[in-house]
């Protein structure tokens, strides 16, 4: 009772959707057996294509356009003769041929205890997420930053010149007071003096509307280019470097950090001319007045100016700090909302926020103190222009009660000392603010001084479309890690013939295509298509003969054709309804509100797996290219499709070199070879025939495969 | 000016300290014009020929003033980013929830690159219009009267004339509010853009290379870029002609004021050290103005950042909570599909024509199509994220519509065709599945799900990072992951009470 009470408290309802279809066929045995462990006494609800995972169903709902069309148990439905037994008759005869490697269930490498290989890049590998903003410091980054703004140089003259026209107004209104009021005390007329008053007040305004315009102008063309520049930067690192990194980070290197350096361009160059150029002008003035008003100026002016440089460490740090924290955030948010179904399924909302609430803290916690200096110093700045106004009138006191100055000139001379310190302060504050600015270019640069690894080659061009491709003595292991996951790898494709690449998960499949693609470079050995070496071709050469259908496929927030056009932009409309057609993509065209016009929504959200990959395959068809690595490529389409999909791309397949990487023998099947990998090395390799008559790593796949089929336990049932 | 009572809203909380901000800012207002007066006076002394000796006092006096007002000005500035701080968490945080709350339904229609500027950035920009913008209008606003309370005192009608410029500086820029208002939504909307095509492009940047068109995407994103320069000049165009305005009435006013004070004191209408009070004052008397001028550009980015607030907390859930449901009574575990019709918002195409099946308690039922014929949209409607057009799905003969979305969501595991890993370790992936889990009951859930022997061969075990999406890892490895985080689901609540 009690312990009936505490399984009732589990989850009732299981759902699997498509659970399995990314599963290698070992794994699939393995996983299945757990899957029926956990689906006892509880409801479950199986979607699915493949026969393994549905044939022990209590009962099985067959659906067609939105309803339920067909219901029953496996055998009652496949005597029918109806939709199911047409989606997965294939299967079901595939299962059969289990008699032909009968009796070998127990094998040698493959079993639960296989020790895989590391997919990708884990050992010894840097895991460094967030971009630091660490290297650069203050005069390398003055040096980077002019070398964007030295094409503007016109126009920072021009910043220049109506900053310095812009201070002079601002100054000119408390001359000309001054004036005002020497010319009264004297007695004189001071109609001159007002004219020149209202003239230089009301141009005050317009200069700096003017100046203001000027700099932003540049500035912010040179952002927009420094933006261009980190996506040109990235498609160059690119795939590779993008394991090492968060994709919310690099957006936002992209738009916030980027966006900080506006205060160099605007607001930091120019006016650092300004600020040396005034205080100059009115010390040099006020020593031709009096040697000691400039003398009790002086140290107050040197002290303002100064300051910025002084005490400097902590708010670089400070500055640098937040950059990465603010970088954290928006990692987190990508992360958060791109996965926002698995979070909402799990109910993980509330403690998702949790840490979204304590990267905001720690942000806030970097920010506050930063902001403490900042308003310090400037507080600091207030003070001591207004002593420096003071002590110019003391001195100006003493100086007159002893005669050697007139008093009329003492207004004039405070007003002059104050204003020297309006350009100084302003640069001292934005000194501060660019602790932030030295932090954003940091990451920017961290981003622009990542070495490029894969280089165009000389470029070759060989006319030659046939594309034998052959690997010699090739050996591969991700960059900063000491396991290798290709080891002296040696074979040759003949143009126009199919290889097909098996082995267990992990075992290095998809890294070989990716070595064809060049998204790596091997570590020893090379590989020629066409007998020319890869390294030798231009990228875009080599990659556009060559189609990929890889994994994963990536839809962009488009429009269905846009994102099918992508792999072909000037194809023609005969040609992508050609390519649609040859994808069994039509039916789907059709169920669309807008068919290709489509918004497919981001990362393709509006599309079943299965319709995202037959997506990818008609882009292979658009892109019409000599050689084709089809990897895993129909795994998520069911029967129907697949065998649509198959008779085109055998079809493709005619005098085209074709490598493909599946685990369903019905894939691999008809190469014209097949090559068994194991742990980065060529275990087997021999036709399909060839290969079941050995006792080899591929007998025991394909023996494996079928059973997890659960053909065989369904009958013995 | 900028004022918006819905923006004013999100204060509730700080408006005591947004209130002593405006004290403080008034006090530090003050005590900047009254330092600056001290010096005319200080001159005037000068003038009328007083001794240096009889100066100490109020020299010693003046120096103190200018230190005490910078002291209130970095008490008024700190306690600005304070507020600015409380602010930006308090907001931050409800609309992260609203996000939750809204779920795939609405994310899945959304760009995510725009939804997460407008989380971290927008909000960024947000805090300095509650921190410093807000506090500087008020006082702004009640500057005209404070400086002709105080000029008044000295000359009346100088006052009068600098009344009338203060207003002028004031309300000349809320001339083209709309104007901003309308430049500044451009500018978010094209900041927006920029950020939501560059993250779908380097997130597809793999896909791009593989055809050779990360050349157009170049293109496109030069284009955003450029629309985003050109709607910021927009911005600033009318941003600063009305700082134009602002500064020109200013500096005319003080102008103004002296001029005629001038032609004032020559009549022996005023006294010469008003005048050098007034001249020594200046444009410093404006002061709050200049510093709201300087801020006006925040205000007007954090009202554009506002209006992508707005549309995440406008939005509407795409199912509605019922919160009338118990949700401590186990339901039974059976599934009812009754005349179900589904479609996608905004969709025309029908997903489900009137579908019915039912699952009794424990029964296992497979379901079968080809691929497209609403399958998966059966576990979205089951999960809820969304509800169907028309019939009924129940689960324990209950309607999901009465069932709080908390207790439906505790009585489901799925395992998702498209599995979503997050940055993160395997551990914290798997635990996703029960948070309170121990150790044994991870490594449990991953033997069951034929990940244990893998993830014994990492260097770091259960710790390894497997880098965003999963993306170290294979298709099978990360359908494995999801696999065991299903199954530690399994007895999440089996913990739990």
């Amino acid at each position: 009772m009690l312990l009936q009470g505490l399984f009732l408290r589990d989850t009732p309802i299981l759902i699997l959707d498509e659970a399995l279809s990314a599963v290698d066929a070992e794994n699939e045995y393995v996983i299945q057996q757990a899957l029926d462990r956990l689906m006892k006494n509880r409801t479950t609800l199986v979607l699915a294509h493949r026969l393994s995972s549905i044939i022990k169903c209590d009962r099985i709902l067959v659906m067609d356009q939105g309803r339920v069309v067909e219901s029953g148990h496996h055998e009652a439905l496949m005597k029918k003769d109806g939709i199911y037994s047409a989606l997965m008759n294939e299967q079901v005869r595939e299962a059969e041929l289990k008699e032909l490697v009968n009796g070998e269930e127990e094998s040698m490498f493959v079993n639960n205890g296989t020790v895989e290989q590391i997919d990708e890049s884990l050992r010894d590998m840097p895991t460094e997420g967030i971009i630091k903003a660490e290297g650069l410091n203050w005069k390398q980054l003055i040096v980077e930053l002019m070398r964007h703004i030295m094409p503007w140089k016109g126009r920072l003259l021009l910043t220049f010149s109506f900053g310095v026209l812009r201070v002079l107004a601002f100054i000119g209104v408390g001359i000309f007071s001054a004036l005002i009021v020497l010319a009264l005390k004297n007695g004189t007329d001071f109609t001159i003096q007002l004219t020149g008053l209202m003239l230089v007040a009301s141009l005050s305004g317009i200069l700096h509307w003017i100046e203001s315009w000027v700099a932003h102008d540049m500035a912010f063309r040179l952002l927009a280019e420094m933006r261009i520049n980190v996506f040109r930067k990235l498609d160059k690192l690119a795939p590779a470097y993008l394991v090492r990194r968060r994709t919310g980070d690099l957006m936002g290197i992209a738009t916030q950090d980027v966006e900080l350096v506006e205060y160099f361009f605007a607001h930091t160059v120019a006016p650092v001319f300004v600020s040396i150029l005034i205080p100059l002008a009115v010390i040099t003035f006020m020593t031709t007045v009096s040697f000691w008003m400039a003398l009790a100026l002086l140290p107050f002016l040197l002290a303002v100016g100064f300051s910025p440089l002084l005490m400097r460490t902590k708010v670089d740090l400070l500055g640098s700090k937040a950059r990465e924290a603010a970088g954290e955030l928006s990692a987190h948010a990508i992360d958060t909302i791109q996965g926002i179904a698995e979070i909402v399924a799990f109910q993980q909302g509330f403690n998702r926020g949790k840490v979204f609430e304590e990267l905001t803290n720690h942000h806030i916690s970097l920010r506050l103190p930063f902001f403490r200096e900042l308003t310090f110093q400037t507080s600091l700045l207030e003070v001591l222009t207004g002593w420096g106004g003071l002590a110019v009138v003391c001195t100006g006191a003493l100086l007159t009660t002893n005669g050697s100055l007139d008093a009329g000139l003492l207004p004039l001379l405070t007003i002059l000392a104050m204003s020297a310190f309006l350009p100084v302060s302003e640069i001292a504050q934005i000194g501060r603010q660019l602790a932030d600015t030295l932090g954003a270019t940091r990451r920017v640069y961290a981003l622009e001084n990542e070495p490029v690894v894969i280089a165009d080659g000389a470029g070759e061009a060989s006319s030659d479309l046939s594309s034998g491709v052959s690997f010699q003595n090739v050996s591969f292991s991700y960059p900063g890690r000491s396991l290798s996951v290709l080891q002296n790898l040696n074979f040759e494709i003949h143009a126009g013939k199919t290889l097909a690449l098996v082995g267990p998960s992990g075992a290095g499949k998809t890294s070989l295509a990716q070595l064809l693609m060049r998204f790596w470079d091997p570590d020893k050995g090379s590989i020629s298509l066409n007998g020319i070496e890869l390294r030798d071709y231009k990228l875009d050469d080599l990659r556009s003969r060559i189609a990929l259908v890889a994994q994963d496929t990536y839809l962009f927030n488009n429009s269905l054709r846009e994102n099918i056009l992508v792999a072909k932009p000037d194809a023609t409309e005969l040609e992508l309804s050609e390519a649609v057609k040859l994808s069994a993509l039509s039916e789907v065209v059709e169920s669309m509100p807008d068919g290709l016009e489509t918004i497919v929504g981001e990362r393709g959200a509006s599309l079943s797996g299965g319709q995202r990959q037959r997506v990818a395959i008609a882009r292979a068809f658009l892109k019409d290219a000599p050689f084709l690595i089809l990897d895993e490529a129909t795994s998520h389409l069911d029967a129907l499709s697949e065998h649509t999909v198959h008779k085109a791309l055998n079809l493709l397949k005619t005098n085209r070199t074709t490598i493909i990487i599946a685990h369903r023998l019905s894939t691999i099947r008809d190469a014209d070879r097949i090559i068994v990998l194991h742990e980065g090395r060529m275990v087997e390799t021999g036709t399909h025939k060839e290969l079941l008559q050995k006792t080899g790593l591929y007998r025991q796949l394909v023996s494996k495969q079928l059973s997890g089929s659960g053909l065989k336990d369904f009958k013995e049932n | 000016m900028q004022f918006e009572t819905r923006l004013w809203s999100f204060t509730q909380g700080v408006r005591g300290r947004i209130a002593i901000s405006v004290l403080i800012g008034m006090i530090a207002a003050a005590l900047g014009v009254i330092r600056l007066a001290l010096l005319g006076w200080l001159i005037g002394l000068i003038f009328l020929g007083q001794s240096v000796d009889e100066l100490v006092m109020p020299i010693i006096f003046a120096a103190l003033v200018m230190l005490i007002r910078g002291i209130f000005e970095h008490w008024r500035t700190m306690t600005a980013h304070e507020t600015s701080a409380i602010v930006q968490k308090q907001l931050r945080r409800r609309l992260f929830d609203k996000i939750v709350s809204l779920g795939p339904g609405y994310t899945g229609r959304q760009r995510s690159g725009e939804l997460v500027l407008t989380l971290v950035d927008g909000i960024e920009q947000l805090e300095t219009y509650f921190g410093e913008y807000l506090p500087q209008l008020f006082i702004s606003a009640l500057t005209p009267l404070m400086i002709f309370a105080f000029v008044a005192f000295l000359d009346f009608p100088v006052a009068l004339i600098l009344l009338v410029a203060a207003f002028v500086a004031l309300a000349a820029p809320s001339a083209w509010h709309k104007f901003d208002t309308k430049r500044s939504l451009e500018r978010q909307q094209a900041y927006a853009a920029f950020a939501s095509d560059f993250l779908d492009g380097i997130q597809g940047l793999a896909t791009l290379k593989s055809f050779g068109q990360s050349g157009s995407r170049t293109e496109l994103l030069k284009k955003r870029s450029f629309e985003l320069f050109r709607s910021t000049m927009w911005v600033l165009a009318t941003n600063s002609l009305s700082r134009g305005i602002t500064d020109t009435s200013i500096a005319v006013g003080a102008a103004a004021g002296l001029g005629y004070g001038a032609y004032r004191t020559m009549a022996g209408e005023m006294e010469l050290t008003t005048l050098l009070i007034i001249l020594m004052m200046g444009v410093e008397i404006f002061r709050p103005l200049r510093d709201l001028r300087t801020v006006l550009h925040q205000g007007m980015v954090g009202l554009s950042a506002a209006q992508g607030v707005y549309k995440i907390l406008d939005a509407q859930p795409v199912v509605l909570e019922e919160h009338s449901g118990n949700s401590t009574t186990r339901l039974e575990p059976s599934i009812d599909f009754d005349s179900v019709s589904f479609s996608y918002p905004e969709h025309s195409h029908i997903v489900h024509k009137c579908l019915n099946f039912n699952i009794s308690k424990g029964e296992r039922v497979g379901i079968v199509g080809s691929s497209g014929c609403g399958k998966s949209s059966i576990v979205k409607l089951l999960l809820r994220f969304h509800d169907p057009g028309q019939g009924s799905i129940s689960i324990g003969g209950k309607d999901l519509r009465n069932i709080t979305l908390d207790q439906l969501r505790r009585e489901i595991s799925v395992v998702h065709q498209d599995t979503f890993l997050f940055h993160g370790t395997i551990e914290e992936n798997i635990r996703m599945g029960n948070p309170e889990a121990s150790e044994t009951e991870i490594t449990d859930a991953a033997r069951n799900a034929n990940i244990h022997e893998f993830v014994t061969t990492l260097p770091d075990r259960y710790k390894t990072i497997i880098g965003e999406k999963g993306i170290k890892l294979s298709g099978g490895q990360r359908q494995r992951i999801a696999i065991a985080r299903a199954v530690l689901k399994r007895y999440a609540n089996f913990n739990f009470r």
